[in-house]
């Protein structure tokens, strides 16, 4: 199928040949239904002559002398003003009208009392008419004396012919009338057609021009709704949804890289005042090497500017779904004890609480994400959590066989109201990011993992205590 | 010049503080923002560097504060926001500058001259006064092109005494404008420090000197044009 260049062409081109083919039909009904009824009336009138002629037609008596030729001589005298011929049953003309003159008119030996209608080319060359009846002539003749009905005489055949000439000159005229009008409608339709496209095509050009100014920039526009046509509305409707999604997704890149942006401006900072400093010392007091302090303080910058690199990374392999999920059967709770051996503080006591039967201890699910999952939510308890406070770490089964993790810990101050941004990327209570160890990731990788392993993660406050609720399904072993 | 410098990151702290004390600056540092909030409600300033995100007390709420107690020591804010919105909310704040995360200590140790400059209503890095040329940004002091030697303090005291020539500088002003907290003073520190200045000046062939007002203070003034009566 061919796509049309143009919708707005296509619906004029359309329309207006619709128009025309329409009004073309409508021009040739017309002109039918004009040409019957003139046919009709010519015939009529031609019938109802016919009729006349052969009613005042009589027959002379018989023993009148040349009785042949006297037939059709009470014709009145418009007869001869007509084009018509009487013939006898045999054919010879009894009579000729005087308009005839020479001429003769076709003849017709007509059996019932039905008046067949022929066109015919009259003597004159012009178009005409004829119609042929045949009848019995009343009679002159006495009544014989011995009362016996007469014999019926022999039937004549009546020819009359009428011009159609005016007929003809009607229907031309009708017919160029239809086609003039024809062509100066088309003219005018096209320019309505035209006119009309184009104030239906308003709205979608308004659009379009609307469309055309949101810039990258201005994705907080919206194309109005209101007064719009019904076919019109569920299209905006759909592209404002659209940039409702584009605008929120633009805002938590922008956010993101902003983000990103700040954390790497502090260390870049520390790092550039910490060797001017240290070249400044150089300059002033010329010591053969620099001393081993700023050797520690730049690589201390440097891996914590790897170390929020690498998450970052994570997070965004994790939010373009190319980390790879890959299941294995393992028992978590050998996974949690490696985990909290690596993390283990002197202030702090973690305790765990297996509620799970024996034989039922494994999972399968990618065991990377969920050991990276169960690092961050145990870090995050015991860098948040109050000093000599305790986390508890339960392990138990949830329905069906999903497994269940809880995690929960004293806060120093997180409050209800932080819960809904706290797996948000960046997002840290204290926002001057103090504390180097923390980043403001970690659970907002956290979140990511646990989409990836189709997991739930819950984050409540129950009794002044932060819980954090892991719900993992197995996921098989394809 | 005393500068307040509030800083949370404790490297970054150390750093900065190192190299504005090296530009000749007395410097007090508050690690977050309530310490900073009362050191700069407390303390006389000639410049607060003020970190935005700080733990406690944020810098804009600091500034806030500052400007809401009438303290007039121009305000540096350091952050590492970049957009505009960041900084104009800052600088309607009554920040009089703004710097972004990275910065070289150049740069920083520039903008804390330019504002000093601006405090005291000064035209550029040089001051002169009669013979005496002060070179505030190189931290050195010349009579007829020729360097003087002055110790730290002795600059300090001299470079203060300069930016605010033609008034008369109390010992209370010089000691919070030249001396950080930390410092150790004695009771006549200030005045032994002037007196080897003002010998030195003198030793020099300056035509500077520097006056004592009796219960009032100290004055330079170039004595071919005496600014204050005694």
């Amino acid at each position: 199928m061919k796509s049309p260049s143009s919708i707005r062409e296509e619906l004029l081109r359309s329309l207006f040949r619709s128009l025309i083919i329409l009004y073309a039909i409508g021009s040739i009904v017309i002109y039918l239904i004009v040409q019957e009824a003139i046919e009709r009336r010519t015939n009529e009138l031609l019938r109802s002559k016919l009729k006349d002629f052969a009613e005042d037609t009589r027959v002379p008596p018989d023993d009148s002398p040349g009785r042949e030729h006297e037939m059709g001589n009470v014709f009145h005298d418009f007869f001869d003003s007509e084009l018509g011929q009487l013939y006898s049953n045999s054919g010879t003309p009894l009579r000729t009208s005087l308009a005839l003159g020479e001429n003769s008119l076709p003849f017709r030996i007509v059996k019932d009392q039905s008046i067949p209608i022929e066109n015919i080319t009259l003597p004159n060359g012009k178009p005409g008419r004829v119609g042929f009846f045949s009848f019995y002539p009343k009679t002159h003749r006495r009544r014989p004396p011995d009362f016996r009905i007469p014999p019926l005489p022999d039937p004549v055949h009546l020819s009359v012919a009428i011009p159609i000439t005016d007929e003809r000159l009607t229907l031309r005229i009708l017919g160029l009338t239809l086609l003039c009008t024809g062509l100066l409608m088309g003219a005018a339709v096209y320019f309505i057609v035209r006119y009309q496209v184009e104030k239906s095509y308003q709205p979608v050009k308004k659009l379009v021009n609307l469309t055309n100014t949101i810039q990258p920039d201005q994705l907080s526009l919206r194309l109005p709704c209101n007064d719009l046509p019904e076919e019109l509305s569920p299209l905006v409707n759909q592209f404002n949804t659209l940039l409702d999604r584009l605008e929120t997704a633009f805002v938590r890149e922008r956010s993101f890289s902003g983000n990103i942006g700040h954390e790497i401006r502090t260390p870049l900072t520390e790092l550039a005042a910490l060797l001017g400093n240290a070249i400044a010392d150089l300059e002033e007091e010329n010591p053969e090497e620099l001393p081993s302090e700023v050797y520690r303080d730049a690589n201390q910058i440097c891996e914590h500017m790897n170390r929020l690199i690498e998450v970052i990374s994570a997070i965004h392999q994790a939010e373009s779904g190319r980390e790879l999920v890959s299941p294995t059967a393992f028992d978590p709770g050998e996974t949690l004890s490696d985990v909290i051996s690596t993390l283990s503080s002197d202030d702090i006591e973690i305790q765990i609480t297996d509620e799970r039967k024996a034989g039922d201890k494994t999972i399968t699910t990618d065991e990377t994400l969920f050991r990276g999952i169960l690092q961050n939510l145990v870090s995050n308890a015991v860098s948040h959590s109050e000093a000599d406070s305790a986390i508890v770490c339960r392990l138990d089964r949830g329905k069906g066989e999903t497994l269940l993790f809880e995690i929960s810990n004293t806060p120093q101050s997180i409050g209800p109201e932080d819960l809904a941004r706290i797996s948000e990327p960046f997002w840290q209570k204290d926002a001057s990011r103090t504390e180097r160890a923390n980043l403001g990731l970690g659970l907002s990788l956290v979140d990511k993992y646990a989409e990836l392993i189709q997991a739930e993660i819950d984050f409540s406050l129950k009794d002044k205590q932060f819980v954090a609720t892991l719900e993992a399904p197995n996921l098989g072993d394809d | 010049m005393r500068i307040l410098y509030v800083e949370d990151s404790q490297l970054l702290r150390k750093n900065v503080t190192s190299a504005l004390k090296r530009a000749g600056f007395a410097v007090d540092t508050a690690a977050d923002g309530e310490e900073g909030l009362n050191l700069a409600l407390t303390g006389s300033y000639d410049v607060m560097i003020l970190d935005v995100m700080l733990p406690k007390v944020d810098g804009l709420t600091i500034l806030a504060q500052i400007r809401k107690a009438e303290i007039d020591s121009a305000v540096l804010m350091l952050s590492a926001r970049v957009t505009t919105a960041d900084r104009v909310q800052g600088l309607n704040l009554g920040a009089d500058d703004y710097l972004v995360k990275p910065f070289q200590l150049e740069e920083l140790i520039a903008r804390v001259h330019a504002l000093n400059r601006r405090r005291y209503g000064l035209n550029g890095n040089h001051v002169e006064i009669g013979k005496l040329s002060v070179d505030l940004n190189a931290q050195r002091a010349f009579v007829d092109e020729v360097e003087i030697s002055l110790r730290p303090r002795e600059f300090e005291i001299l470079q203060y005494l300069v930016c605010r020539s033609g008034s008369v500088v109390s010992r209370s002003e010089i000691l919070e404008h030249v001396y950080d907290q930390a410092a150790d003073l004695k009771s006549n520190a200030i005045d032994v420090a002037i007196c080897t200045a003002r010998k030195k000046l003198s030793e020099a062939g300056s035509d500077a000197n520097i006056r004592t007002i009796p219960r009032r203070g100290y004055l330079i003034e170039s004595e071919s044009s005496p600014s204050v009566a005694p």
